[in-house]
């Protein structure tokens, strides 16, 4: 079961994300977890130790921000770190590059096409 | 050779120039005759007839004519004039009263014209007689020369009986040969004037001016003429009784006429002699003297002297020698006719008459002039006005044109100015651009996705009430109903930051409108803080409000209060932000807006815990233009435009509280109207 970690500060990801993966959930095939700021996503990734992990993690965020988090996460977990996927806004190719950089796996574009998603977690047919 | 010759000639003539003598004057008389060098003939003949003047006035008469045609052949006027002088004085001594004066008036109408200057001898020639220095301006050659014929004029008006018109002469000759410093023609004026006046019997006057006369020859050592001024203050004794006096005078005067060749002073001494001893009844004395004196006359062929020794003769005769006073008076007769005809006299008056319509037409001439002078400073003083008046014109002109440059300008900069303040805003509205992609992307993910969620929701639905699950069915409806009021949500949302960004970007209306306050600071809270988390990554600063409920609406103008909450705001976030760079992690930033209403005021505070501001710039920070930022990241109009916005537009204030490493806060208040 692949367990993400969804990171933004906007509540309603939650809700938007388990309606978009009920299926999937509904078929323990995704496990979901949601933290609303870097600081949170760190705490709850240490209850996640040694557990495979896809964070998928919003930029501009109060507090820590999303580059924070992905050099803490690509930092602490060395062998082997979790996958990050960034989601930027439209044609923010300076946070692209930023991001690349710092070692983001991947980039979903706000607002996020959940197809594309799935095609990139191999979720698509399975 | 030939200035060799010259040289010798002029020796001769300085020789011959003065107190001549006969035998001088033939010596002058024969290089005259060989000389062939014009102005040479001219000294030469003025420098003979003046030698001849007082001795031979017929020869004055013909070496004056000879030396008056050279220089009219020489154009000379100044010497013309000198010329014509010699030739009235020389028939003057000839009794050819109207001729005389003709010549005079003549010579005077050339030198009154200062054109004469302009054609004169130079220094290198020496003077045909003892008056001319030719070393002097030609001006001052000029009024000695008019000086002089004018007292010859004079002495033609006294010898022909009309003293008043000598003594008109006189007055005239005498400041002329003050301005030309001439002494010696001073002397000679003031005697013949003394003689006028004796002639007048006024006694007083006539020895003042003679004294006078004499005075100036002795001062100017000129000696010829010193004998006559000797007489002439004898007779005035004379005629005062004081006869031994007079007697000395006489003496002294004969002697001085004999000493310097003045032989018509010899003459008239030895009659004035007579006289007295006549007087005395010394006859035989008396007879000696008529004697000389006529011998003397003779010699001279003076009419004038010859009348004077004849009249002397017929006087002595009379009661003695019947023959020989009627002898006399027969010549007295015959001269007096010859000098006072009626023809002569008719000749002089018609001159005189011409001479007085002369005067008249230049009197008419001169008035002309002055009409002409006053025309044409008139003229001049009108051209003058109309060049000043131009120059006003032109300036005024200039002035108005640097006003219209001025306003122009003035146009410009105000163009400019609005210009700066919508970059101004384009620049805060830049800052804002990030924030504002940042804002509308998420509810644009939200909108959506919920929407295409809800798309599938509804096929679930569908197929749960084909099942009949209405368990299902309740939760599906239950979700469906959550997204559709989330879509809603987040559509409004991206209408509200639309809005605001038009609200921003657009020229404000200028209308006050009931605008929700606290929502209108969220807004712009959120707007700053991810433009400038946009802007900058590192960024991060923790953003509170205290928003009081009560605040509700108020009638400001939404885009100009908003923009202002907007500045001050990013205005706070950069301050902590700076501070944040120099000070270590044990520094949280902040930036809090909070909102108060009273009863009569609204109250919007910015609230930063930055560095402050530094008190050296305090006043400053409300000038347009002042700006602390790096050069190009600030326009400077940000807080120059909100106090406008504040006090101009609102009617209200904007305070600073600062305190150095603490941090500032921006206080706004608004008077409520209504």
């Amino acid at each position: 079961m692949m367990k993400i970690l969804v990171v933004d500060d906007e509540r309603d990801i939650q809700a938007l994300f388990e309606q978009r993966f009920r299926k999937e959930i509904k078929e323990e095939r995704v496990q979901l977890y949601f933290a609303f700021s870097g600081e949170e996503a760190l705490e709850c990734l240490k209850k996640m130790e040694h557990e495979a992990v896809l964070i998928l993690s919003d930029i501009n965020m109060p507090g820590m921000n999303g580059f924070q988090l992905l050099e803490a996460v690509k930092k602490k977990y060395l062998k082997p770190p979790p996958v990050v996927m960034m989601i930027t806004a439209y044609g923010d190719s300076e946070n692209h590059r930023m991001a690349t950089e710092l070692g983001a796996d991947d980039f979903l574009t706000k607002p996020v096409d959940f197809s594309i998603l799935k095609e990139k977690l191999n979720l698509t047919g399975a | 050779m030939r200035l060799q010759f010259l040289t010798s000639c002029f020796i001769l003539i300085s020789l011959g120039s003065g107190y001549a003598q006969e035998s001088d004057l033939d010596s002058l008389k024969k290089v005259l005759a060989a000389s062939k060098n014009d102005t040479l003939r001219l000294i030469l003949s003025g420098t003979i007839a003046n030698g001849y003047s007082e001795v031979n006035p017929d020869s004055a008469y013909r070496y004056a004519d000879q030396m008056l045609q050279v220089t009219r052949l020489l154009d000379l006027r100044m010497e013309e004039a000198v010329a014509l002088g010699e030739i009235g004085y020389a028939l003057l001594n000839m009794g050819n009263y109207p001729r005389s004066l003709q010549a005079l008036l003549q010579s005077i109408s050339i030198t009154e014209d200062a054109s004469c200057e302009r054609n004169v001898l130079t220094e290198k020639y020496p003077a045909s007689d003892e008056f001319t220095d030719r070393s002097q301006s030609p001006r001052m050659q000029r009024l000695n020369r008019l000086s002089r014929v004018q007292q010859y004029a004079a002495i033609l008006y006294g010898n022909s009986g009309n003293y008043e018109k000598a003594i008109t002469f006189y007055r005239k000759a005498i400041p002329n040969a003050e301005a030309a410093g001439s002494l010696q023609i001073l002397s000679i004026t003031y005697t013949t004037l003394g003689r006028t006046y004796l002639s007048l019997n006024k006694k007083d006057s006539a020895l003042i001016y003679l004294q006078k006369g004499y005075d100036y020859a002795i001062e100017a050592g000129y000696k010829r003429y010193q004998g006559s001024m000797l007489l002439n203050i004898g007779r005035v004794y004379l005629s005062m009784g004081q006869q031994e006096l007079a007697k000395q005078y006489f003496q002294r005067s004969l002697r001085l006429s004999t000493d310097y060749n003045y032989y018509r002073g010899v003459v008239a001494s030895n009659l004035a002699l007579a006289d007295l001893y006549k007087i005395s009844k010394m006859r035989d004395s008396s007879l000696y003297h008529i004697k000389k004196g006529l011998v003397t006359a003779t010699y001279l062929n003076g009419p004038d002297l010859l009348l004077r020794s004849y009249t002397a003769m017929a006087g002595y005769y009379q009661g003695i020698n019947s023959d020989s006073t009627v002898k006399y008076q027969a010549l007295v007769i015959k001269i007096n006719n010859e000098i006072f005809n009626a023809k002569q006299v008719q000749q002089f008056q018609n001159i005189d008459f011409d001479e007085q319509q002369r005067l008249k037409e230049m009197e008419t001439t001169e008035r002309e002039f002055q009409a002409r002078l006053r025309t044409n400073l008139l003229l001049g003083g009108i051209f003058t006005l109309v060049v000043i008046a131009f120059f006003l014109y032109r300036n005024n002109r200039t002035k108005q044109k640097a006003k219209q440059h001025i306003e122009k300008a003035y146009e410009q900069l105000k163009a400019t100015q609005s210009q700066l303040i919508q970059s101004e805003k384009m620049a805060s509205l830049g800052e804002l651009t990030a924030g504002i992609a940042h804002e509308i992307q998420n509810p644009l993910n939200f909108v959506n996705n919920f929407s295409e969620v809800s798309t599938e929701l509804v096929d679930e639905l569908n197929d749960s009430i084909k099942d009949g699950n209405l368990q299902a069915v309740t939760g599906l409806a239950s979700d469906l109903k959550q997204n559709l009021e989330k879509i809603l949500h987040h559509g409004k949302r991206a209408d509200g930051i639309v809005k605001g960004m038009l609200h921003h970007s657009r020229n404000s209306s200028g209308i006050k409108e009931p605008t929700d306050i606290n929502a209108l600071v969220d807004e712009y809270l959120r707007l700053a803080y991810h433009g400038l988390r946009a802007k900058d990554k590192s960024f991060n600063a923790a953003m509170h409000s205290d928003l009081d409920p009560g605040v509700g609406k108020v009638n400001v103008i939404p885009q100009d209060l908003g923009r202002v909450i907007l500045n001050l705001i990013t205005n706070g976030f950069h301050a902590v932000s700076q501070k944040k760079k120099t000070s270590g992690n044990g520094f949280e930033p902040s930036v809090t807006v909070i909102t108060r209403r009273t009863s009569t005021h609204l109250q919007i505070i910015v609230k930063d815990n930055g560095d402050g501001v530094p008190q050296n710039i305090l006043d400053k920070i409300f000038q347009p233009f002042f700006t602390t930022k790096p050069a190009g990241q600030g326009t400077g109009l940000g807080l120059s435009m909100s106090y406008d916005i504040i006090t101009k537009v609102h009617g209200g204030t904007i305070d600073v509280d600062t305190k150095a490493g603490e941090g500032s806060s921006f206080i706004i208040t608004i008077p409520i109207n209504a």
